[in-house]
């Protein structure tokens, strides 16, 4: 956790990428921009990439524009916070990340995290977002939990967010059809309370 | 008893029984709804139910004709077949007497038998011992426990997840013909 350098005076500072709020050792959050509409195409339509997502394939670059717009209204009004993964050093966007469905009353939301660019994957970027993305729910919005779903078949999504400290909490049996088989959804939270620890 | 499609004049008998804390500690948060709510949410279970998205029915009581709750099965989800169940007995007078029971069993036979759903999922506060029991006796199996996912009445509760199968409730509950004309539609 320590190695996540996370500064929210970018929030108001004037840099040049005034974007980005959360910034770690090498990627940052940022809001989308339309720009990223045709870089998210390039790696979406791919079925490695789609298999662990709930939405049939492919996508177009226009809906992928008014998906980010999506996002743009969704944050206003608190109810999903989505922002792209971008590689510091590179510049590159390699994913997106967000908590979505919050409840308000509940204080909880849920996670979901894609890293698009498979050059990028096996290297800790995932995770490091992850972290940025928590200590944004947790100390930024105020939820109180944050939970996931993920396939039974995705071990290296479970051991990612077990070793980030979310713990099992059981699962939906046979509720996710992809590839001609029916499979369980695993549930896993994490309370503010341990995270903040 | 029979499930039908929700009427506009059902508004008034749900405004009767549904701001109520006893009642709606079980279904989420008691804000108190209004009579054109109630409408305008009968009207969107109209549209839910021709996308294919929502089936929600009023549980009408035989002997007397009266409308006593709702029950539904939502988020119908077109390619992983699935639904999340929701049922509520407004009529406090008529807990305990085996009414939510038989129209879980009924709900649970539109989905499997009419619309074709593989499981249905249901989400059930951890104090409510008595729908526990209820899903338990029908087949459904403690799946999940998302922890303290709900803030009612000043605490957090936990919140259970339970699902049912298919194949297992064709086993325990087979199609028996009825049913159909008990939907009323």
């Amino acid at each position: 956790m320590n190695s996540v350098n996370f500064t929210l005076q970018h929030l108001h500072s004037l840099r040049p990428r005034v974007s980005n709020v959360l910034e770690g050792k090498s990627v940052c959050l940022r809001g989308f921009e339309l720009a990223d509409a045709s870089k998210i195409l390039e790696h979406f339509n791919d079925i490695e990439i789609r298999r662990f997502m709930d939405m049939p394939a492919p996508h177009s670059q226009e809906q992928e524009e008014q998906w980010i717009r999506n996002t743009w209204d969704a944050r206003k009004i608190g109810r999903c916070h989505y922002y792209a993964i971008e590689h510091k050093q590179s510049t590159q966007l390699i994913g997106g990340c967000g908590l979505f469905s919050i409840e308000k009353i509940n204080r909880r939301g849920e996670l979901m995290i894609i890293l698009y660019n498979k050059e990028y994957w096996g290297q800790g970027f995932g995770t490091e977002a992850l972290q940025l993305l928590l200590q944004f729910g947790f100390k930024h919005i105020n939820l109180k939990t944050i939970y996931l779903y993920t396939h039974d078949t995705n071990k290296r999504a479970q051991r990612v967010y077990e070793k980030l400290g979310f713990k099992p909490g059981g699962r939906r049996r046979q509720a996710s059809y992809f590839e001609g088989t029916y499979h369980d959804l695993l549930y896993y939270d994490l309370l503010a309370s341990e995270f903040l620890d | 008893m029979t499930l039908r499609g929700f009427e506009l004049k059902d508004a008034e008998t749900i405004l009767a029984h549904f701001n109520d804390l006893e009642l709606r500690q079980f279904l989420g948060h008691p804000l108190p709804v209004s009579k054109q709510e109630e409408e305008e949410w009968i009207r969107r279970t109209w549209e839910a139910r021709q996308k294919g998205t929502e089936y929600t029915f009023g549980i009408e009581e035989n002997n007397k004709g009266l409308l006593v709750g709702s029950c539904s099965l939502f988020d119908v989800h077109s390619i992983n077949r699935n639904a999340e169940l929701g049922i509520a007995i407004w009529n406090k007078s008529l807990w305990d007497k085996g009414i939510g029971s038989e129209a879980i069993q009924l709900i649970c036979s539109y989905g499997f038998y009419l619309i074709n759903l593989h499981s249905i999922f249901l989400r059930v506060h951890d104090f409510n011992k008595r729908a526990i029991r209820v899903y338990e006796k029908l087949g459904f199996q403690h799946v999940a426990r998302k922890r303290e996912a709900v803030f009612i009445d000043g605490k957090y509760h936990d919140v259970h997840v339970m699902d049912i199968l298919e194949d297992e409730f064709r086993k325990l509950h087979p199609p028996a013909p009825p049913f159909i004309a008990a939907t009323g539609e």
